[in-house]
């Protein structure tokens, strides 16, 4: 199956907000098809990290539009999402396949 | 679709001489075009090459790239792969950068706590191009693209040897190139990709 269509429909069976999904789909329409494989394939074994990966993306947007007025404001809290991340990925480490 | 590469002032052929050690010889071309290599001060940071500052998009980018070096289990490397990219896009969706493009890595399985997305990204206000990976395959690819380089974050001088070199026009980045294939198999990694990547590269050049 396409990638996009499949992503698509992950999403779409997901718990995320009606407005998400929308804005899931046209993030995925306008990106290149690689990048619906990449997401898709953390998805499939883990559709449940979807929901996370929807509010690190909504709050990283948030802060680059923010960076425009205010950088040192959104470098501090880009770093605090960094972090975050790094927790996730430790956790992750410890999953076994 | 390789004419972009093309465009401008013709390259100027450029010997290197085979007696000098590679690493020197790139060592000196580093110093001699400004290169900071912060990768050797701290490796989790992105590395900058010419008078530009990082923009904040591009350092966050490295940033997020730096998680790459903690992900261990393939649960994790998914997962930074997913954020590298969510990152990148939305760094596009605030108008920050333009995304060109993405490709996964062919080597990942073989060297996986190395290689990671390629993302090539495009600074609104400079037109400056910056490219997230760490493989000269990927310096090609966006050449082939009809990119300028800016920088290489976390790649090895090599790479941004090669990137650099070839924005100038030398040809002398042939010889970097194949100096860091032979180092790279003496390094025990597969690097097949590469190999295809630089015969590609001999064929793009000598059919102009």
């Amino acid at each position: 199956m396409d990638p996009k269509k499949e992503l698509l429909e992950l999403i779409n069976a997901s718990k995320i907000s009606k407005e998400d999904k929308k804005m899931w789909e046209d993030l995925i329409q306008k990106a290149p098809e690689d990048f619906a494989f990449a997401i898709l394939s953390a998805l499939k074994d883990n559709p449940q990290e979807l929901d996370w990966f929807n509010d690190i993306y909504k709050r990283k947007a948030a802060i680059f539009e923010l960076s425009k007025k205010d950088p040192e404001k959104a470098r501090e809290m880009f770093h605090e999402i960094v972090e975050e991340e790094k927790k996730k990925i430790q956790e992750l480490n410890k999953v076994e396949e | 679709m390789f004419n972009k590469v093309f465009e401008g002032k013709k390259p100027e052929k450029v010997e290197l001489p085979d007696t000098k050690d590679s690493q020197e010889l790139l060592a000196a071309k580093d110093e001699q075009l400004g290169v900071t290599d912060k990768s050797k001060q701290n490796s989790s940071q992105t590395t900058e090459i010419g008078p530009e500052k990082e923009s904040f998009s591009e350092k966050m980018m490295g940033n997020v790239e730096a998680l790459s070096k903690m992900a261990k289990s393939k649960k994790a490397i998914r997962a930074v792969e997913v954020l590298v990219v969510l990152t990148a896009m939305a760094a596009s969706s605030a108008g920050c950068v333009t995304v060109r493009g993405i490709s996964n890595d062919v080597h990942r399985e073989t060297v996986r706590a190395k290689k990671y997305h390629q993302l090539i990204i495009e600074n609104e206000n400079t037109k400056k191009r910056a490219l997230f990976d760490r493989g000269v395959s990927d310096a090609l690819d966006i050449i082939r693209r009809g990119g300028s380089l800016g920088y290489i974050p976390g790649s090895g001088q090599y790479d941004r040897n090669f990137a650099n070199e070839y924005s100038e026009g030398k040809l002398g980045t042939l010889r970097a190139y194949k100096d860091f294939l032979e180092r790279a198999k003496r390094d025990a990694a597969t690097f097949e990709g590469e190999e295809k990547a630089i015969e590609d590269f001999i064929r793009i050049y000598h059919s102009r």
